[in-house]
């Protein structure tokens, strides 16, 4: 008997198997049940594959996206659906870096404890940081032209703007084919990564002022071209002799194909890396392209990257971090864009706006690099063009070849402490950087201070 | 809600008025939503505190008494003697062997006394035992020259040992837990009542008071009959509340059948429990049992027709049938098997050509989920006769063998495991009913949407093989992980019941029995949730269907068969009188008895 009572062990297996299970399953449950309530399936808050529980509004209240019951709705206002449709997402999903998409849970509602159940039945109301009227004005900025406009305040980490274009009604989804190849579904701003031509002079020109002790002091003498590794690397013109600072305010490819040489590939490899451009972020949850910057062998590719040609990429969002860091002395906030959740009867969940800083440089190369952007205002882009601004910035013309137009760039910041504001504007194929992307800047950041 | 709108017309209340009444149930169902884990919670508390509150308490049946004085007793119906350790009376004489003798006693209080192949021999009043011979009160034994007087207990010290024995209930009331299980039943009507999805509350209301009633009724009974350890049955009839909750939201117009399953269900319970209530009847039984259980199987492979895959449904008179279901308390039984029968070793090869017969049975009607249960239980009931590592690691080998043919020839079991661990990936293919599960079992979260709110229930067999999501989405994970809890609960009670149990064959019984409840549990839950393959098990107690239902029960009978604490199971005996008795003398304390007990003079 004694024996056979033992046995009873058996038992005691099958009932740690459970055991063990649950633990197993519970575990996943916790990581993943957000997303698994987020399954289109899930007939408490979709209905045909739509989120039929949440309303969305931007940063003061303008609706922005609602549910009646005969489904998901938008904006009244067709500038506001077109400049806003990336950041609050489409009906079919297909704009995977949405709102819609990626803020379910905030939207219905879902927590561990509660699950989707919603007393009202309406589910959440989302705060996004983005302001209406500023999309609209950067959408219309880009008068049809693909790219992407993005404003955030590196204090608070909220992104006042964000537009990217081509965009679609979201009230007419059939409007963009099934062979589209604008690209209307991707959200340029996170999802994207483009050649940064000039703009990347910042990164050399950081690494210069690190590296390079002697580099105020030092001229040089732009021929127009100069020959690297029997490669030729040309400017637009014959630039004469030339401080450092005058090298980036008057973009000089050659003094900084030098400089690149100079410092040579791992060097730059290593500013890159710990800038943050070859890596993808997270803004809110939400992951963002990442850059590239690849330099297998030779001194003319890496004089070609130095200068943001060759094979680099950088993703928008990447860059607005890096003009953020510059702007903040070295160290900035976390882009974020969700402003405030509220639940059904009004009760805001406190956990927003969520502000984490990050550091990229330090103090010291930050008001360098920061005062070198404040003279390129000065003496190239005009501080008359930028009135009231004090605009710190860059622009970058990105070759990409094939006979396309060069992408325009403009990136930097400006310094008014009632708007310690960021940016990044880009158009594709748009031509010269500062004379395309640079007014549209600016009527982005005069009608952001105005406010 | 169409009760409410009335109960809102008949006030008198118009327009904004009945607006404010079902916005006020909003906040009933709010409340309830809350309340229900917190009594789901506090019944289980009450019964695991209940059944495992002491440590069991021994009963004595007979006594050894050795030439130096000392008094052996011999607390079991079926004891070995010997050397080893491991025996229930190990002495340490050299003459002895290591398992010696075993001394059984039957139902009916007759003892004999079985030589082990010892090397010293067994003599009872002088002459040589072979094999096995009776015994009596009063006889002198010698063990290999080990001289021993046996003494059994009259019936008299029976009833003062029962008497001095706790019962359980006396420390947790049982009506209070019972209470709070009504409590919970008239929560979650009142939340089915209040869903807008519930277009006739009649059915719901009838249902769920009656289960209250059926609950109610069979605690009277036993009252009436002296017992008070119904802990496992309250298991039973919180798994059962659920259960009724999953068809009064996925089928409506099933719910009177529940019920009547229900009552059925408690029905068989009463009669297993009632034959295993006399070890010599139960034994009897054995043979007639297993056989019943192959014909079923027979019938089922000549007759059935294919239904979802697998042909195991028999339509008889309009009424559709598992047999496999049945078979399982069949099986329980045939694997069963008291002491003196695991002595001779050809019984444990007779049991192994039964279970192949039973699994090849299932294979042959391509029921490989149920096939996979029934190969669990026989690991556990050969392992238990047996003992043996070796012969149970070869039939995994051989079912590992039989599986990969299985998988290989069968191509939706091959599809099943193709899909294993990868459901999100297949959400609308082999990860179909995993990836619906997940997504409801999460949009339910801790307290779920409210009884018959869910969307689950809307998909193909969402009561059955995927009825533990529907709950978590429903009720909540709490509530699904109760599910599991309640389970474990019984299970763990049948291990420990085992260490006091009178003979072998109810231990088998118990573990075989809870090993099945344990293997469905297994398969339905952590298939459904993608931890193993999907398969079309049924959640014990949980799931729709009356066959499963019926052998559920049946086999909670051989849980209550094991369980020996004073007056608690029906399906063990008292003593004769003893009930009369004990009332008569309320004031007897537990010393007196104890020292009545010790001076009996029986002994000379």
């Amino acid at each position: 008997m004694k024996k056979i009572e033992r046995r009873s062990v058996s038992v005691i297996i099958l009932i740690a198997a459970i055991l063990a299970g649950l633990v197993l399953f519970t575990v996943k449950y916790v990581k993943r049940g957000s997303s698994w309530a987020a399954f289109s399936a899930n007939s408490s808050v979709y209905k045909s594959g739509v989120l039929i529980k949440g309303t969305i509004y931007d940063r003061n209240g303008v609706l922005l996206s609602g549910v009646s019951d005969s489904g998901r709705y938008y904006s009244d206002d067709l500038d506001v659906r077109l400049s806003t449709l990336h950041a609050v997402g489409d009906i079919g999903g297909n704009i995977g870096t949405g709102a819609l998409s990626v803020f379910t849970s905030e939207l219905t509602g879902y927590d561990m404890i509660s699950g989707n159940y919603s007393a009202s039945g309406k589910g959440n109301s989302l705060y996004l940081t983005i302001d209406a009227e500023l999309n609209k004005t950067a959408y219309n900025a880009l008068e049809g032209r693909k790219g992407t406009v993005a404003v955030y305040n590196y204090e608070t980490g909220e992104i006042l703007c964000m537009a990217s274009s081509p965009s679609f009604d979201p009230n007419e989804p059939s409007s963009v084919g099934a062979d589209d190849d604008s690209g209307a579904y991707i959200n340029r701003f996170l999802s994207s990564a483009f050649t940064p031509g000039s703009t990347f002079k910042t990164v050399t020109s950081i690494a210069a002022i690190e590296k390079l002790p002697d580099i105020y002091d030092r001229r040089f003498t732009c021929g127009g071209s100069v020959t690297i590794d029997g490669n030729n690397v040309t400017c637009t013109h014959a630039h004469g002799e030339i401080t450092f600072e005058q090298a980036l305010a008057v973009s000089c490819n050659c003094a900084f194909a030098e400089i690149a040489v100079e410092l040579g590939s791992d060097t730059l490899s290593e500013y890159v890396k710990d800038l943050g451009l070859d890596e993808a972020h997270s803004v809110s949850g939400i992951k963002t392209a990442a850059g590239s910057y690849d330099i297998s062998e030779g001194d003319a590719e890496t004089a070609w990257s130095g200068v943001g040609q060759h094979t680099d990429l950088v993703n928008p969002e990447a860059m607005l971090r890096l003009m953020g860091a510059i702007a903040g002395g070295g160290s900035a906030a976390e882009p974020t864009l969700i402003r405030d959740v509220k639940n059904s009867l009004g009760i805001s969940t406190g956990a927003y706006p969520s502000t984490k800083k990050f550091t990229l440089l330090n103090p010291e190369t930050a008001r360098q690099i920061s005062d070198m952007m404040s003279y390129n205002t000065a003496y190239t882009y005009g501080e008359e063009n930028y009135p009231g601004l004090r605009l710190h910035a860059k622009s970058g013309t990105a070759e990409v070849g094939d006979g396309a137009a060069p992408h325009a760039w403009f990136v930097g910041f400006i310094t008014n402490p009632d708007h310690p504001l960021a940016f990044v504007v880009l158009v594709e194929n748009g031509g010269s950087g500062s004379s395309v992307a640079g007014p549209i800047a600016n009527k982005v950041l005069q009608a952001a201070t105005a406010k | 809600m169409e009760i409410l709108n009335s109960i809102s017309e008949f006030f008198g209340m118009t327009g904004d008025a009945g607006a404010a009444y079902s916005e006020a149930a909003k906040y009933v169902v709010l409340a309830i939503r809350i309340l229900l884990p917190i009594l789901a919670i506090f019944v289980l508390y009450r019964c695991a505190a209940s059944l495992f509150y002491e440590k069991p308490e021994k009963e004595v049946w007979a006594y050894l008494t050795l030439p130096n004085g000392g008094r052996i007793e011999l607390t079991r119906w079926e004891n070995v003697i010997g050397r080893a350790r491991s025996s229930d009376v190990a002495l340490e004489y050299p003459t002895l062997s290591r398992s010696h003798a075993a001394f059984i006693r039957d139902a009916s209080a007759h003892w004999i006394v079985h030589d082990l192949d010892s090397k010293g021999g067994i003599t009872v009043n002088g002459d040589r035992v072979d094999g096995c011979a009776d015994i009596e009160n009063g006889d002198m034994l010698s063990l290999a020259g080990v001289d021993m007087l046996f003494l059994t207990i009259s019936e008299e010290s029976e009833r003062k040992q029962a008497r001095s024995r706790r019962r359980p209930g006396e420390e947790i009331s049982p009506s209070l837990t019972l209470f709070a299980l009504t409590l919970f039943q008239l929560f979650l009507m009142a939340e089915l009542v209040l869903s807008e999805n519930t277009e006739n509350e009649i059915p719901v209301i009838a249902c769920f008071g009656g289960l209250s009633l059926v609950m109610w009724l069979y605690y009277g009974f036993m009252r009436v009959l002296g017992r008070t350890g119904i802990e496992i049955e309250t298991l039973g009839f919180f798994l059962c509340t659920i259960g009724m909750s999953v068809v009064a939201s996925s089928v409506p117009g099933s719910l009177y059948k529940q019920i009547i399953i229900d009552v059925a269900g408690i029905f068989v319970f009463l009669i297993i429990g009632w034959l295993l209530r006399d070890l010599n009847r139960a034994k009897k039984l054995r043979w007639p049992i297993a056989a019943a259980g192959i014909a079923l199987l027979a019938v089922n492979v000549l007759l059935a027709k294919t239904t979802f895959g697998a042909r195991n449904w028999l339509s008889i008179a309009g009424i559709s049938l598992q047999p496999s279901e049945l078979v399982k308390i069949c099986f329980v039984f045939a694997g069963s098997a008291a002491l003196d029968r695991l002595f001779a070793k050809r019984n444990i090869f007779l049991f192994i050509i039964y279970s192949a017969v039973c699994v090849g049975a299932l294979a042959l009607i391509s029921d490989f989920d149920t096939a996979a249960i029934f190969f669990v239980c026989y690991l556990v009931i050969a392992f238990m006769r047996s003992g043996d590592f070796a012969a149970v690691f070869l039939s995994v080998g051989g079912a590992g063998l039989a599986g990969f043919l299985a998988i290989t020839v069968k191509p939706y079991i091959k599809s099943r495991f193709a899909t294993w661990g990868k459901a999100w990936q297949y959400v609308n293919a082999g990860g179909y009913q995993q990836t619906r599960t997940m997504a409801a079992l999460a949009s339910g979260g801790l307290l779920g949407v409210g009884a018959g709110n869910g969307w689950l229930k809307g998909v193909f067999a969402a009561d059955t093989d995927m009825v533990f999501g529907m709950v978590a989405e429903e009720l909540g994970y709490i509530i699904a992980l109760c599910i599991i809890a309640a389970l474990i609960l019984i299970a763990f009670f049948a291990v420990r019941s085992s260490y006091n149990a009178r003979s072998s064959f109810y231990i088998i019984g118990a573990c075989a029995a809870v090993s099945i409840m344990l293997a469905q549990t297994i398969l339905n839950v952590f298939g459904s949730l993608d931890i193993l393959p999907f398969t079309g098990v049924t959640l014990p107690f949980v799931s729709k269907g009356g066959s499963s239902m019926l052998s559920c029960w049946g086999l909670l009978a051989f849980i209550k068969a094991v369980d020996t604490r004073q007056n608690a199971s029906f399906a063990i005996k008292l003593p004769k009188k003893y009930r009369r008795y004990s009332r008569e003398e309320e004031a007897y304390t537990e010393l007196d008895a104890w020292e009545d007990f010790d001076t009996e003079a029986e002994l000379e």
